[in-house]
C-alpha cells in the first residue's frame, strides 16, 4: 500500500501549483466563460510565480527532500530547473493574448494546457525513476500537440500538430522501449540502480541506454531527430513557438542531464554515451546552423537556430561529463536560462508586429522596421545580437563559459568546430538586423508590410524585461552563476 | 560630506536632456540647460574645494566617491572612483569656470548657427570626460576620459563637416592623438605591470610602503624611464608637443569657442596634468623628467618663432599655445610641479581670453581671420579691444599681470635645475628667448588688429558692431582674471601652498637669481612689445622689407618649416600605399576566399534543407537511420 503524505504534496508543490491552477482554469471557464480569459491569464501568471519564487527560495534555502517513496527528489537542481522552466513559461505566456486575441482563439483552455505541460517539465527534472520519467515526458509533450494545433482552422497549425504528434509518438515508443530494456538489465526502475545493469547485462543495457538517448535526443532536436523541429515551429501559433522554442527546449535538459550523469554515470565502462554524444553535438551545429543560413522565414530560422544550440549545450554537458565539475554543470544552467531570455525575445518582436491573417515572419517582412519602430528593432538587435554572441551581452558569456569548460575538458577540436559554427550563425541573425537598420522598401520594391496594431502590456513587459536580462546578466551574471553552481553540486551530490 | 559625483553628473544630465528631449523646446531652453549645469558643475566643485581646504591637515586633503565597479575580472578591480586632492580641485574650478565663461560666450556666438544644439550637446560631453579625466583615481577611468575628450575634440573640430578642409583638420587631429594615445596605452600596460594595479593611490601606497620599509621598489630605473617616456608620448599628442604638435594649428578649423576652451584652456594641458599627476614616478627618471624639460623649452621657441609670421588671428594664437605648453612642460620637466600647474591656471585665463577676443573680432567682422585686412578695431570694439589688451599684457608677461608671475616662476626653476641632459642656464636662455619672442608676435598681432588704419574689405565696413553681452561678459571676467589671477597665486604663496599636499613646499630661489630673472624676464616682455610697435605701428613698411631682404627664411619660418610636408612624404604617404597594397591584397585575395566560403556554406546548407521533404515518412526514415547507428555504435 503506497500512501502518500503531506510533505510529499508540500514537497511536489512548484508542480501542484501549476496543475491546481490548470484545473481551476478550466473549472472556471466552465462556470464563467464570459469573463475567464482575462482572468485565466492572470491565474496563470500568478501559478507560475508563485512555483517560480517557490523554487527560488528552496533552491537557496538548499531543500533536498526524496518523494513519493524515491520516486521525486526535490533538490538544488530539480528547484533551478523548475525556476528556470517557470520562468521561460512566464515569458510565453505573456506573449500569448495579444496573439490568440488577433486569431480569435483566446480561449482559456490554452493556459489550462500550458500548465499542464510545465508541472509534467517540472516533475521531468525531479523524476528519479525511470515510470515517473516517462509519466512526466508525456505530461510534458501531449498538451503541447494540442497547442501547436491551437489555431484549429489554420491549415498550417494542424499539419504541424499532425506531424510533431505522430513522429512524437514514433520516438516515444523508442523510449520506452529503452526503459524496458533498461528495467530489465537492472532489475530495477530508480536511476541510481541503472549501473548496475552493464555488468549483470551488458547487451540489453547498452540497447536500452541508447533507446532511452535516442528519447532525450528527440526531445531537444539533436540531429538526425531534428526534423520535426522547423516544421512544428513555424507552424505553431507563435506564442506556442516561444513556449517550445524555450520552456519546451530547456525542460528535456533537466532530465537528460539527471539519467546522464546520476543513471549512467562517468565509467569508461558505462560511459559510452559520450563519444556518441560528441559526434551527435557537431553533427547538431553544423547541420543547424547551416541549413539556418538559407531560411528566409524567421520562425522556420530560428528553429534551426535552436538546433544548432541544443549542439552547443551538448558541448557543455560533455565538458561537465568530462570534468564532473559543478561549475561546469553551472555554466550549462546559466546557458539555458540566457538561452531562454533571448529566444522569448526574438519572437516577441515577430509577435508584436502580427497581424489578423498573417504572421510577420518572412525576414523580409521586418525591412525598414528600424526607421519605423526605432525602439522594436533596437531590441530585436539585442536579441539577436545575444544569439550571435557578441559582448557583453548575456548570449556571449554563455557559450563563453561553456566553451571554455569544455577547452578545460580538453575538447578542443569540439570547441574550434563549435565557435567556427557561430561564426557562421552570425551570418543569419546578422541578416536580420541589416533587413532592419540597412534596407528599405526601396531595395525590396514593395511597401513596408508589418504592421503595428497597438500593443499589449504583457507583450511589452516580456520585451523589456528581456532585453533587459541579456544586458544586465550579461555584465553581472555572477548571482546566476551561484544559483547555478548550487544546483549544480547538489546534483554532482547523487552522482557517482 | 564630498558630493564628488555631483560635479560629474549635472553636465551629462543636461547633454542627455538636450539630446533626447532637446527638439521640442528652444534654443533658449538648450542654453539654459547646458550653460546652467556647468555653472552647477562650478558651485559644486567650488563648495567640494572650501571642504577640502577646511580640513586642518594638508595631507589629509583626499576626498573620493565611488559610485560603481565598472569592471571585475576575478581580483582585478576597476572601480568608478572619483578623488578630489588639491591638484584635481584646482583642475575642476579651472574647467567649470572657464568653461561656464565659454559655454556663456558660444550662446551668443553660435547663436544663428542651424547646428546650436548639436554644438552644446558635444560641449557638455566634452566637460564630462574632462571632469571624468582630472577626478578618475584610476589610470584605465582616466584613459576613459583621455580619449572622450579626444572625440569630443574630433567632432568639434569638424563640427562644420560639410566643408572639406574642416573635416579633414579633424581627422587630422585624431590621427595624431592616435600615435600619442598608442604610447600611452603602452605606458599604462607597463604600469600595470610593475605596480599588478592602475589606482593612483594605490601605486603611491605602494612606493611610499616600500621607502618606508627598505623594500626594493616595484620599479628599476630603467623601466621608470620607459614607462614615463611612453606617457610623455601621450601628453605630447594631447599637449601638442614636439613632434606631435602639427595637429593643433589645423584645429583652429573648428568654431572660435571651442578652439577657447578644449584647445587652449583645457584639453590640450591634459598632458601636464597627467604628468604632475604622476610626477612619482618622473621622480624616479631624471632622465624622463630631463626629456619632458628639453621637449617643452624646445617647443616653446620652435612655435614661437613660427608665429612670427602667421597672418591669421587664430593660428598666431594657436601657435602661441602650443608655445606656452611648452612653458607648462618645461616647468613639470625640471620638477616646478606647482608651478607647471599655475601657468596652466593663469594661461587657461588669459588664453581663453584671447581667442574669445579673436571670436568677437571675427563675429564683428563676419568671419574674417586674415590680420592683414583688420586694423583700427580699437573704437569700433571697445570692450573687445581692452579685454584682449589686458590678456596681451598678460601672456607677455607684464607686471602685475597673470602671465609676468606664472613665467617668472617657471624661468626661476629652469635657471636653477640641474637635469642630466642639459644645464639649467640653456633652459633658462631658451625659455628667455621664447618670452621675447611671445611679447613681440603678441604686440604685432595686437596692433594689426586694433591699431593703425583700418584695412578691412569695404563690404565689411558697415557691419562691424560690439558683440552682445553673452560674449562681453565672459571677456571682462576673464580679462580680470588674466589681470590679478597671477598676483593673487603668489600672494603669501598661497597657490603653491594649496597644492603643497602633493609637491611639498617650494623651496626659495636664492635672491640674486630671483631679480635677475624677475628684471630680464621684464625687460625681454617689454623689449617685445617695444619693438613689435615699433615695426607695425611707426614704420610698417619695415617688416616686409626685412622680410624680402632675407626670403628664404622668412618664407620657411612662414611655411612653418615645412614639417607638415616633412610628415607627408616620411609618414603619411608610405602609409598610404601600404595601405593601397593592403586593400588590394584584401579585395583579390581576402575576399575571394570569404566569399567563396560563405558562398559554399550557403550551398551546403541549401543541399541539408534537401532532406527536409515536409514528409513524416521520411522524417521517421532517418530517425530509424539514426538509431541503427547508435545501436550499432553503442554496444
Amino acid at each position: 500500500m503506497i500512501s502518500i503524505t503531506a510533505a510529499d504534496l508540500s514537497g511536489i508543490s512548484p508542480a501542484l501549483h501549476l496543475a491546481v491552477a490548470g484545473i481551476a482554469i478550466m473549472l472556471l471557464d466552465a462556470l464563467w466563460p464570459m469573463r475567464s480569459k482575462l482572468l485565466s491569464v492572470w491565474i496563470t501568471l500568478a501559478a507560475l510565480g508563485c512555483s517560480l519564487t517557490t523554487s527560488l527560495h528552496r533552491l537557496t534555502a538548499g531543500v533536498d527532500v526524496t518523494l513519493f517513496n524515491g520516486a521525486v527528489r526535490m533538490d538544488g537542481y530539480a528547484h533551478a530547473f523548475s525556476a528556470i522552466i517557470c520562468l521561460a513559461s512566464t515569458l510565453a505566456v505573456l506573449s500569448a493574448p495579444k496573439y490568440l486575441r488577433l486569431r480569435g482563439v483566446h480561449l482559456a483552455e490554452y493556459y489550462a494546457l500550458l500548465l499542464f505541460s510545465v508541472c509534467g517539465m517540472v516533475l521531468f527534472a525531479a523524476a528519479e525513476e525511470l515510470i515517473m520519467l516517462f509519466l512526466a515526458l508525456e505530461t510534458l509533450s501531449i498538451p503541447v500537440y494540442c497547442l501547436v494545433g491551437f489555431t484549429r482552422t489554420n491549415v498550417y497549425s494542424t499539419e504541424a500538430s499532425m506531424k510533431y504528434f505522430v513522429i512524437g509518438a514514433f520516438a516515444t515508443g523508442f523510449l520506452v522501449y529503452g526503459i524496458a530494456l533498461l528495467y530489465g538489465a537492472a532489475g530495477s526502475g530508480y536511476l541510481v540502480d541503472l549501473r548496475a545493469g552493464a555488468a549483470r547485462a551488458p547487451g540489453l543495457f547498452y540497447a536500452g541506454m541508447t533507446l532511452l538517448l535516442v528519447g532525450f535526443l528527440f526531445k531537444i532536436g539533436a540531429v538526425p531527430f531534428n526534423m520535426w523541429t522547423p516544421d512544428a515551429y513555424e507552424g505553431a501559433p507563435t506564442p506556442v513557438t516561444t513556449f517550445m522554442a524555450e520552456a519546451v527546449k530547456a525542460a528535456p535538459f533537466g532530465g537528460m542531464i539527471k539519467v546522464l550523469f546520476v543513471g549512467f554515470g562517468f565509467d569508461a565502462a558505462v560511459g559510452l554515451w559520450q563519444p556518441a554524444l560528441v559526434v551527435i553535438a557537431v553533427l547538431t551545429m553544423t547541420v543547424g546552423n547551416l541549413t539556418a543560413l538559407v531560411q528566409t522565414d524567421v520562425k522556420r530560422m530560428m528553429g534551426y537556430s535552436s538546433i544548432a544550440h541544443s549542439g552547443y549545450i551538448l558541448v557543455g554537458i560533455l565538458a561537465a561529463s568530462k570534468l564532473q565539475s559543478a561549475d561546469a554543470l553551472a555554466a550549462v544552467l546559466y546557458y539555458l536560462f540566457v538561452y531562454v531570455l533571448m529566444n522569448a525575445g526574438a519572437f516577441g518582436i515577430l509577435i508584436l508586429f502580427s497581424h489578423k491573417d498573417k504572421d510577420t515572419n518572412a525576414v523580409e517582412d521586418l525591412t525598414g522596421l528600424a526607421r519605423e519602430r526605432p525602439w522594436a528593432a533596437a531590441l530585436m538587435a539585442v536579441y539577436m545580437l545575444s544569439l550571435t554572441g557578441l559582448p557583453p551581452l548575456a548570449g556571449f558569456f554563455g557559450k563563453f563559459y561553456i566553451f571554455s569548460y569544455a577547452v578545460k575538458a580538453g575538447y578542443v577540436p569540439l570547441v574550434i568546430i563549435a565557435i567556427l559554427n557561430s561564426v557562421v550563425s552570425a551570418y543569419y541573425y546578422l541578416k536580420v538586423i541589416v533587413a532592419m537598420y540597412f534596407r528599405g522598401p526601396e531595395d525590396t520594391g514593395r511597401a513596408a508590410v508589418f504592421h503595428y496594431e497597438g500593443y499589449s502590456v504583457f507583450l511589452l513587459a516580456m520585451l523589456w524585461f528581456t532585453a533587459w536580462g541579456i544586458l544586465y546578466y550579461g555584465i553581472h551574471s555572477e548571482p546566476q552563476l551561484a544559483l547555478a553552481r548550487l544546483a549544480a553540486s547538489s546534483l554532482f551530490a547523487t552522482a557517482p | 560630506m564630498f558630493l564628488l559625483r555631483y560635479i560629474v553628473l549635472p553636465p551629462l544630465i543636461a547633454l542627455l536632456a538636450n539630446l533626447l528631449l532637446g527638439r521640442w523646446w528652444g534654443r533658449k531652453t538648450t542654453a539654459t540647460l547646458a550653460c546652467g549645469s556647468v555653472l552647477l558643475s562650478f558651485l559644486v566643485s567650488l563648495r567640494d574645494s572650501y571642504y577640502l581646504y577646511m580640513i586642518t591637515l594638508p595631507e589629509t586633503r583626499v576626498a573620493s566617491d565611488v559610485m560603481f565597479t565598472w569592471l571585475s575580472i576575478g581580483r582585478f578591480e576597476i572601480p568608478v572612483e572619483f578623488v578630489l586632492d588639491p591638484l584635481s580641485g584646482a583642475m575642476c574650478l579651472i574647467i567649470t569656470g572657464v568653461g561656464f565663461l565659454i559655454h556663456l560666450y558660444s550662446v551668443g556666438y553660435m547663436w544663428h548657427d542651424p547646428g546650436f544644439r548639436r554644438f552644446f550637446v558635444y560641449l557638455n560631453l566634452f566637460i564630462v570626460f574632462m571632469l571624468l579625466l582630472v577626478l578618475a583615481d584610476n589610470l584605465l577611468l582616466l584613459f576613459v576620459g583621455w580619449e572622450g575628450v579626444g572625440l569630443c575634440s574630433y567632432l568639434l573640430i569638424g563640427f562644420w563637416h560639410a566643408d572639406m578642409k574642416n573635416a579633414s583638420a579633424g581627422k587630422k587631429a585624431f590621427v595624431v592623438n592616435r600615435i600619442g594615445d598608442l604610447g600611452f596605452l603602452i605606458g599604462l600596460l607597463l604600469v600595470f605591470a610593475a605596480f599588478n594595479t592602475l589606482s593612483v593611490s594605490e601605486m603611491q601606497e605602494i612606493i611610499s610602503d616600500a621607502i618606508a620599509r627598505h623594500l626594493p621598489l616595484p620599479l628599476a630605473p630603467l623601466a621608470a624611464t620607459v614607462i614615463c617616456l611612453c606617457l610623455f608620448v601621450g601628453a605630447c599628442g594631447k599637449s601638442a608637443q614636439i613632434p606631435l604638435y602639427v595637429w593643433l594649428p589645423d584645429a583652429m578649423a573648428g568654431p572660435t569657442p571651442v578652439s577657447a576652451l578644449i584647445h587652449a584652456a583645457t584639453m590640450v594641458t591634459a598632458g601636464v596634468y597627467m604628468i604632475a599627476r604622476l610626477h612619482f614616478l618622473y621622480a624616479f627618471s631624471p632622465f624622463a623628467s630631463g626629456v619632458v624639460a628639453v621637449v617643452g623649452a624646445a617647443t616653446a621657441i620652435y612655435a614661437a618663432i613660427i608665429g612670427l609670421a602667421q597672418n591669421d588671428i587664430k593660428k598666431v594664437l594657436a601657435y602661441s599655445t602650443v608655445s606656452q605648453l611648452g612653458y607648462m612642460f618645461l616647468a613639470v620637466g625640471v620638477g616646478a610641479y606647482t608651478f607647471g600647474i599655475f601657468h596652466l591656471a593663469t594661461h587657461a585665463f588669459f588664453k581663453a581670453l584671447l581667442f574669445l577676443g579673436s571670436g568677437s573680432v571675427i563675429h564683428a567682422l563676419s568671419g574674417e581671420q586674415d590680420l592683414r585686412k583688420m586694423g583700427g578695431l580699437c573704437r569700433r570694439l571697445p570692450v573687445t579691444f581692452w579685454t584682449f589688451l589686458a590678456g596681451t599684457l598678460a601672456i607677455a608677461g607684464v607686471w602685475p599681470l597673470a602671465g609676468f608671475f606664472s613665467k617668472d616662476e617657471i624661468l626661476i626653476a629652469a635657471r636653477l635645475a640641474e637635469t642630466p641632459l642639459i644645464s639649467g642656464r640653456a633652459l633658462f636662455a631658451v625659455g628667455l628667448s621664447a618670452a621675447f619672442l611671445t611679447a613681440f608676435y603678441m604686440g604685432r598681432l595686437f596692433v594689426m588688429a586694433f591699431l593703425g588704419p583700418c584695412r578691412v574689405e569695404a563690404d565689411k565696413q558697415h557691419h562691424i558692431h560690439e558683440s552682445p553681452w553673452t560674449m562681453t561678459v565672459p571677456l571682462i571676467v576673464l580679462a580680470l582674471l588674466s589681470a590679478v589671477g597671477g598676483a593673487a597665486g603668489v600672494y603669501h604663496h598661497s597657490f603653491a601652498r594649496w597644492l603643497s599636499p602633493l609637491y611639498g613646499a617650494p623651496d626659495a630661489a636664492p635672491p640674486a637669481v630671483e631679480h635677475f630673472v624677475m628684471a630680464a624676464s621684464l625687460a625681454v616682455a617689454f623689449g617685445g612689445l617695444a619693438l613689435s610697435f615699433l615695426f607695425y605701428l611707426q614704420a610698417p613698411t619695415l617688416p616686409d622689407r626685412l622680410a624680402r631682404t632675407a626670403g628664404w627664411l622668412y618664407r620657411w619660418v612662414a611655411e612653418k618649416f615645412y614639417v607638415d610636408e616633412l610628415y607627408e612624404w616620411i609618414v603619411v604617404r608610405p602609409v598610404y600605399y601600404v595601405g593601397v597594397a593592403g586593400q588590394a591584397f584584401d579585395k583579390h585575395v581576402v575576399d575571394r576566399a570569404v566569399n567563396w566560403t560563405g558562398g559554399g556554406l550557403k550551398g551546403a546548407g541549401f543541399l541539408l534543407s534537401f532532406f527536409q521533404s515536409g514528409n513524416v515518412g521520411t522524417y521517421a526514415i532517418w530517425f530509424l537511420i539514426g538509431v541503427s547507428i547508435l545501436l550499432h555504435v553503442m554496444r
